[in-house]
């Protein structure tokens, strides 16, 4: 991730309550591996082996809450047994950029440093006990007033363009049907995932397109693309994934909610940006702040959008990001 | 891959445009889906055929071994 400066901190939620308004001062994210002792009789220094285990902590530090009654500092003082879904973003509130989330997050320690009329400033430390989820930006956290659809307003989420990605090298590509493909390092894909090749050699035809694999080594995969009239094999170029096979888990969070009676968020997923399949429909919801994480099986497509369905009138603030599995 | 046609798969999940029109719904047959959407759907899993003929067909031209293919 390039480096962020704090004015691309642009989202913060705990729960559905955005804490940039808290005036947070300081944030901080990590992912511990687990080890367990094994030493044995004889050794005179200590040894150690990775369980296979992670666990991630999250700190703020020094914000300032709210203690007017049913604020934050109410809402994170007195349970600290409550699990919270929180997220945030570090390089933008931007659809597309990254965000990161994770349910589970128990309030660890809730340090109060000061209080001064209705704010306490405290630095308050989470024991997240899931995993940590790091994704895209589906919809931005910007207020709406009437129904939207990223899609048709111009801002839907393309995976091959997602900073995440890991370019794979293509060695060759053979004159052959159906055209085989050879890495430079292993390409972690799976059978019925798709990639989109660029800059390849092969024409005739050439196979930077979308295109499904078929895995036969860590290393060498076929495409459905009969390249036999080609003057010779392929070379170069490289390749990233354009949909993944192992699911997904979406967040919503609701910062702000005035006037409408209900609303319905729904991120949908398209292979081919024509026709799009319902991902994920998040619960009717009526106030705000309000939070939910939900998980999805099987193939998320190349391109994802996000779909806002309010009832009656107002004004509503929504963040909603998507991790793919 | 053979020529597919919208009535002969029914959609696993809602299918709609990209202004949300809904297409078909969850276990609808898929008639008003775009020709050209049909293979992508199908490679993604969001339709299916409706007979077992069609689902050996579509599972062996995504090149999965025939002995495979789902019920």
């Amino acid at each position: 991730m390039s480096p962020v400066s704090s004015a691309s901190f642009a989202v913060l939620l705990v729960d559905g309550y955005s804490l940039l308004s808290a005036k947070v001062q300081g944030f901080s994210h990590e992912v511990e591996v687990e080890l367990e002792p094994s030493e044995g009789l004889g050794d005179l220094w200590r040894a150690t082996l990775p369980t296979g285990m992670r666990k991630a902590t999250i700190t703020q530090d020094g914000a300032f809450f709210d203690t007017t009654a049913a604020g934050i500092h109410a809402a994170m003082s007195a349970a600290p047994s409550t699990t919270r879904i929180v997220a945030w973003a570090e390089a933008g509130n931007t659809i597309g950029a990254i965000f990161a989330a994770c349910q589970g997050a128990l309030t660890a320690k809730y340090t109060v440093l000061s209080a001064s009329a209705k704010l306490t400033k405290a630095n308050v430390a989470y024991q997240v006990t899931g995993a940590l989820d790091e994704g895209v930006i589906v919809q931005n956290a910007t207020p709406k007033t009437v129904d939207w659809n990223t899609k048709t307003d111009g801002a839907s989420v393309d995976y091959t363009l997602d900073p995440t990605q890991t370019v794979i090298p293509i060695t060759s590509a053979t004159k052959a049907n159906p055209c085989v493909v050879t890495t430079t390092v292993p390409h972690n894909l799976t059978t019925g995932q798709k990639i989109l090749p660029s800059g390849n050699t092969l024409a005739g035809p050439s196979i930077n397109s979308d295109l499904a694999v078929t895995v036969i080594s860590t290393t060498t995969f076929s495409v459905a693309v009969n390249t036999t009239a080609s003057t010779g094999a392929g070379t170069g170029g490289s390749f990233v994934r354009s949909s993944t096979v192992l699911g997904g888990v979406g967040y919503q969070f609701i910062s702000a909610m005035n006037g409408f009676s209900g609303f319905v968020g729904k991120i949908r997923s398209s292979p081919d940006d024509v026709t799009y399949a319902d991902l994920i429909s998040f619960t009717n919801q009526t106030a705000a702040p309000a939070a939910e994480r939900l998980t999805v099986a099987g193939t998320i497509d190349r391109y994802l959008c996000f779909n806002g369905d309010v009832t009656g009138s107002g004004s509503i603030t929504p963040f909603v990001g998507f991790k793919r599995t | 891959m053979t020529d597919l046609h919208g009535a002969d798969y029914r959609a696993v999940r809602r299918l709609s445009t990209r202004d949300n029109v809904t297409l078909a719904e969850a276990g609808e047959t898929c008639a008003r889906v775009p020709v050209e959407s049909l293979a992508p759907l199908l490679a993604s899993g969001h339709i299916e055929p409706v007979t077992a003929a069609l689902r050996e067909a579509a599972w062996t031209d995504l090149g999965r071994p025939a002995d495979e293919v789902p019920a």
